[in-house]
């Protein structure tokens, strides 16, 4: 295991795991055990960042939030990490042409190994509150993928929401697909500018999670239906944007 | 060594290849976690809560998590009896495990008419009758709350199966004997003890409940001092075998319970952090059976009783 803070507060940690790194698809995620005692008590689920089947390796990037991560930011070279995966459904085969990938904050872990998938395909759309905070751009451009940047407070890129800029490229070109992960808040406006311009798009969701296979039915989002709920573990994380309404964790 | 120890146990009516179920709600289907804990670890598995319609379950967030435990609020998602006789019960048969069905209704009828069912479903090899349920309004708590109502339950069921019966029994009340007597005066032949203990917790930056539910069932090592002094007391006062259950993480915690009163225990918020986890308590008990020169497990049930002299309950 080898780890390092890109932003303040996000780490970049790259694990040697071969089995997990050949058999991983993008928009797959793990879960990793982040304590040695009984608190914090369950898993928590992070997005594949990085699936390297050449070198056996597969990365995560996170964001302190409380303790399960702080634990894991404190994770020194050389030790190990209990991870269980690849888990969960990965992207579905996109349609052809440009896809754009719309990342809120560490939603961009779960798109990298998409970028890379696609490779000339992808154009990146990055948003985060301040410049210090956009985590995984770099990660980004070496995937190839186009790369533009949103702040809130305007000290990087466009000012403003990254679906905002998106809204305002949308009058330019128009993508064969929209992909996006990121808070609720954010995806929730995703889907329903995807909507508007009749574009195809998937959301990745975040959620507590239980058993991260399908079995405890702790990780519920509503379908958009209204016809009760899927789970974000085993029906996910990947949904269309149509079949969920994204709510906050 | 290894040859000698007997890990197989006798649950009333049940034969059982070893002493470790799944806590019904934990393991879903038996099929979900696949090679991370496949159900052929375990000497029975008891599936998710299944009501007579399918149920969709209670608004999210359903999972909050305390020091040492967890609180659920799924509120019984369920395919419904035949969904689950339709979608699951095929899949888990090719196991080749006992399969223990819980059923939970909010009338008599529904538990009567599912266990009737049931009684003809080749593959169900038990049922276990959950009138503990703490997250639906009519999930059968109500029922597990009052000797008089758990009676007339066991009583409908007993009365159309002759498959062998658990009955689930709530911690959520100030004395779980008479209940548990009542459930086997009416013909329960095994003992489930302990659901979830009612909790909630509060989101203090944006001051309200965690759960959408409001209040959550409370499982995980939190709670097994209360599971250990329950089996304890009705151990005592019933004579009807015990499956323990509520924080069983590891082999000394499932000694812990044999030593108690149970005859077998059940894994279940454990199998949400560690799927292997049955392998190691089944190692650990092994372990121990050979270290302390026990053949079996039925050995310990109860031993705990003989070494406590004369104090408490």
């Amino acid at each position: 295991m080898k780890r390092c803070e890109i932003a303040p507060g996000h780490h970049w940690m790259v694990v040697s795991a071969p089995e997990l790194a050949r058999r991983a698809r993008p928009g797959q995620f793990a879960q990793v055990r982040c304590g040695e005692g009984w608190w914090p008590l369950m898993r928590r689920p992070f997005s594949l960042a990085r699936i390297d089947p050449a070198r056996g390796q597969v990365g995560f990037l996170f964001r302190v939030v409380g303790d399960g991560t702080r634990w894991l930011g404190a994770r020194q070279p050389g030790q190990v990490v209990d991870l269980i995966g690849p888990l969960g459904k990965g992207f579905p085969p996109l349609p052809p042409g440009t896809v754009w990938l719309v990342a809120g904050g560490v939603g961009v872990a779960a798109l990298l190994p998409l970028a890379e998938q696609l490779g000339s395909r992808a154009r990146a759309m990055l948003g985060a509150r301040t410049h210090s905070l956009l985590a995984g751009r770099d990660e980004l451009i070496q995937t190839g993928a186009v790369v533009e940047v949103a702040t809130e407070d305007g000290s990087a890129g466009w000012r403003g929401q990254v679906t905002e800029l998106v809204q305002a490229r949308l009058q330019e070109e128009r993508p064969a697909a929209l992909v996006g992960c990121g808070p609720a808040g954010m995806l929730q406006e995703l889907r329903l500018v995807a909507a508007r311009y009749r574009i195809p798009c998937w959301i990745s969701l975040e959620a507590r999670l239980g058993c991260g296979v399908g079995a405890c039915r702790g990780c519920a989002v509503p379908r958009s239906d209204g016809n009760g709920y899927l789970m974000v573990c085993s029906d996910g994380p990947v949904f269309a944007a149509g079949e969920v309404i994204p709510v906050e964790v | 060594m290894r040859s000698e120890v007997d890990l197989s146990v006798k649950l009333g009516p049940l034969r059982l290849a070893n002493p470790l179920l799944t806590a019904s709600g934990c393991y879903g289907y038996g099929t979900e976690f696949g090679d991370l804990c496949p159900p052929g670890l375990f000497g029975a598995v008891v599936v998710k809560g299944t009501t007579p319609e399918p149920r969709s379950g209670n608004p999210p967030p359903r999972l909050a998590e305390v020091a040492g435990g967890l609180l659920n609020a799924i509120g019984l998602e369920n395919p419904g009896l035949d969904g689950f006789l339709k979608l699951h019960l095929p899949r888990l048969r090719r196991y080749q495990v006992p399969v223990i069905v819980n059923i939970a209704g909010h009338r008599v009828e529904d538990y009567r008419e599912m266990a009737a069912r049931l009684d003809q479903v080749e593959g169900v090899d038990a049922l276990e009758v959950n009138i503990s349920c703490p997250n639906v309004r009519q999930g059968g708590m109500a029922f597990g709350v009052d000797p008089a109502s758990t009676a007339a339950v066991v009583r409908a069921v007993r009365r159309v199966t002759t498959k062998p019966l658990l009955v689930k029994l709530t911690p959520n009340v100030a004395d779980p004997v008479p209940i548990a007597r009542a459930a086997v005066d009416e013909g329960a032949d095994v003992l489930s003890m302990i659901n979830t203990l009612v909790g909630m917790r509060i989101d203090v930056e944006r001051r309200r409940p965690v759960l959408g539910n409001i209040t959550g069932g409370l499982s995980g090592p939190a709670i097994r001092p209360v599971a250990v002094r329950m089996i304890w007391q009705v151990y005592r006062a019933v004579p009807a075998p015990i499956v323990g259950m509520g924080g069983v993480t590891s082999a000394e915690d499932a000694l812990e319970f044999f030593l108690a009163g149970a005859s077998a225990v059940a894994l279940g918020t454990v199998l949400l952090r560690d799927p292997g986890a049955p392998v190691q308590v089944l190692d650990g008990i092994r372990e121990y059976l050979v270290r302390h020169r026990f053949r079996s497990v039925g050995e310990l049930v109860g031993l705990a009783h003989r070494n406590a002299g004369g104090g408490g309950t």
